[in-house]
């Protein structure tokens, strides 16, 4: 039976857990660096899309591409910066004490990932903003935002998506590759910037990743056609990546304990 | 021989041992795979699927276009990483206060970094065109392999600009994020720096994989243009000059004030 001092103290320590992650983000990535490089990279990374999208398919390629970057910008914070939640731990050797806390370690790398979710999303608005009014898109910027909720939930797959894959660089040193596939693979078969159809085998892998069906519920509702669907679909899969990440974690610190081995070495 | 000589026998030596370092070294860090492996493919495959044109000439200007791209890429990171380890194993005051002059090593690190990951890039890139079946024109090998030995030089002669950069900051990672796409952007190499606006096509103009681009899609087609191939060259030797002055003086700066692994 739980007390109510007891839910209390629960409450208090997941908005500490929660709270960390913001600390930590910003003790990683200071302000001024936030202004200075990681800001412009996203903004010009938008802005290079649009135009490689212009390049190869015209005005109308540069309007598909735009869509499709905005959503490539929650690639950085989803799935990179998810990544970095687990292991940080493994840098600072302090995951053994994780395991004999109060509250289980997947809790606490879902509390900490909040920060990288929030981050993630302000940074896809500063892309989408910056990006298109730079790339001259602000034309479909205007078109797309009353849509942003949709964007919002692609926020939350990508999220989900980061969390599942950073439990596979628990144990490893292979992290900046993981997070890298994940990140291109979401690029190249999600339909950001490749029309679906184009090559069937993308499309297969891009049935399973953040943004396909949220990306395809936006184009749908800028061409005014049904799109909830699409956008249940997205969800679906975001909440397929949360399951998958929640047993991953868990598995993960079960096998810690039972072993003795901490994964993080 | 006389004392210049052994000079600079000496200092091409060390340079030798440094790119062999480096390459060692890079092939255990897990980076280079997402640089010269998933990037090539994804850039190409964006630049070229959606893209009604799919002739050889193309096919080439994509294909050089993403080359240069991620040589760029590997080159930023691959610069990045040459001081990362000596930061992390607590020897960068030693390599930068010890009796080879600094420079050297960090060279050599910047060739070996971006000979390694160039070769790899062009690996991936030859294999998904094929699996394309994507036609591109080779007219001329010869020439187009001299771009390619400028390219190297001139991945070098930035690395040294870049590494100075991880002397001061200990943010260097999220500062060479943030060089990688302006570069890919401005410098002409997806996008022709016709439809970018004219302030900008001068910022282009200072980027010597724009002129390298030029040169070997033009090599590529049969008729090298030379005049493009100079401006290359004569920018690499100021990247060079000016990386040799930066890191110096960074370099100086921070012996002197006691500062180097404090950043």
């Amino acid at each position: 039976m739980t007390s109510p001092d007891y839910a209390a103290e629960r409450w208090w320590r997941a908005g500490r857990i929660v709270r960390f992650g913001f600390v930590q983000y910003r003790a990683d990535n200071p302000p001024r660096i936030v202004l200075a490089a990681i800001w412009p990279r996203l903004i010009f990374q938008t802005v290079f899309w649009v135009l490689l999208g212009f390049v190869a398919a015209g005005d109308e390629g540069a309007r598909f591409a735009y869509v499709g970057a905005v959503a490539t910008v929650l690639t950085l914070g989803g799935l990179a910066g998810m990544s970095d939640v687990p292991v940080d731990d493994k840098y600072a050797g302090t995951y053994s004490r994780l395991l004999v806390g109060l509250t289980p370690p997947t809790l606490v790398f879902f509390g900490r990932g909040v920060a990288q979710l929030a981050m993630s999303v302000v940074e896809m608005l500063v892309a989408f903003v910056a990006a298109g009014l730079l790339s001259g898109q602000w034309r479909t910027m205007l078109e797309l935002v009353p849509l942003l909720p949709m964007y919002l939930v692609i926020a939350l797959t990508m999220s989900a998506m980061g969390l599942a894959t950073a439990s596979f660089c628990v144990g490893k040193r292979a992290e900046v590759a993981i997070y890298n596939a994940a990140m291109y693979l979401v690029i190249l078969c999600s339909g950001a910037f490749i029309p679906r159809g184009t090559l069937p085998v993308l499309d297969v892998i891009g049935s399973v990743l953040p943004a396909t069906h949220g990306l395809l519920a936006v184009r749908s509702a800028l061409a005014d056609e049904p799109w909830l669907a699409e956008l249940s679909l997205e969800a679906a899969v975001g909440a397929g990546w949360l399951v998958l990440a929640f047993y991953l974690f868990t598995a993960q610190t079960a096998r810690s304990r039972r072993t003795g081995s901490d994964s993080f070495s | 021989m006389t004392d210049q000589g052994r000079r600079v026998l000496r200092g091409a030596e060390v340079m030798l041992v440094c790119a062999r370092l480096q390459m060692a070294e890079i092939r255990t860090a897990w980076i280079i795979i997402g640089v010269t492996i998933f990037q090539p493919i994804v850039f190409l495959l964006v630049a070229l699927l959606p893209s009604a044109d799919r002739s050889a000439e193309a096919g080439t200007r994509v294909a050089v276009g993403v080359a240069l791209s991620v040589s760029w890429s590997a080159t930023a990171w691959g610069s990045a990483s040459v001081l990362r380890r000596e930061r992390a194993m607590g020897t960068l005051a030693r390599a930068l206060a010890g009796l080879v002059d600094a420079r050297l090593i960090v060279l050599g690190k910047g060739l070996g970094a971006s000979l390694l990951s160039t070769v790899w890039a062009l690996a991936t890139l030859a294999v998904t065109l094929v699996a394309l079946r994507q036609p591109v024109s080779l007219a001329n090998p010869g020439w187009l392999l001299l771009g390619f030995a400028v390219l190297l030089a001139s991945g070098s002669a930035v690395g040294l600009l870049i590494g100075s950069v991880f002397v001061l900051t200990r943010y260097g990672p999220q500062v060479t994020a943030f060089l990688t796409f302006p570069v890919i952007l401005l410098g002409g190499m997806l996008i022709p720096p016709e439809i970018l606006p004219t302030p900008l096509t001068w910022v282009s103009a200072l980027i010597s994989l724009r002129w390298l681009q030029e040169y070997l899609i033009t090599s590529a087609a049969g008729s090298p243009n030379l005049a493009a191939l100079g401006y290359a060259v004569v920018l690499t030797v100021g990247y060079a000059a000016a990386g040799i002055g930066l890191f110096g003086g960074i370099v100086d700066r921070s012996r002197r004030e006691g500062t180097l692994d404090l950043t």
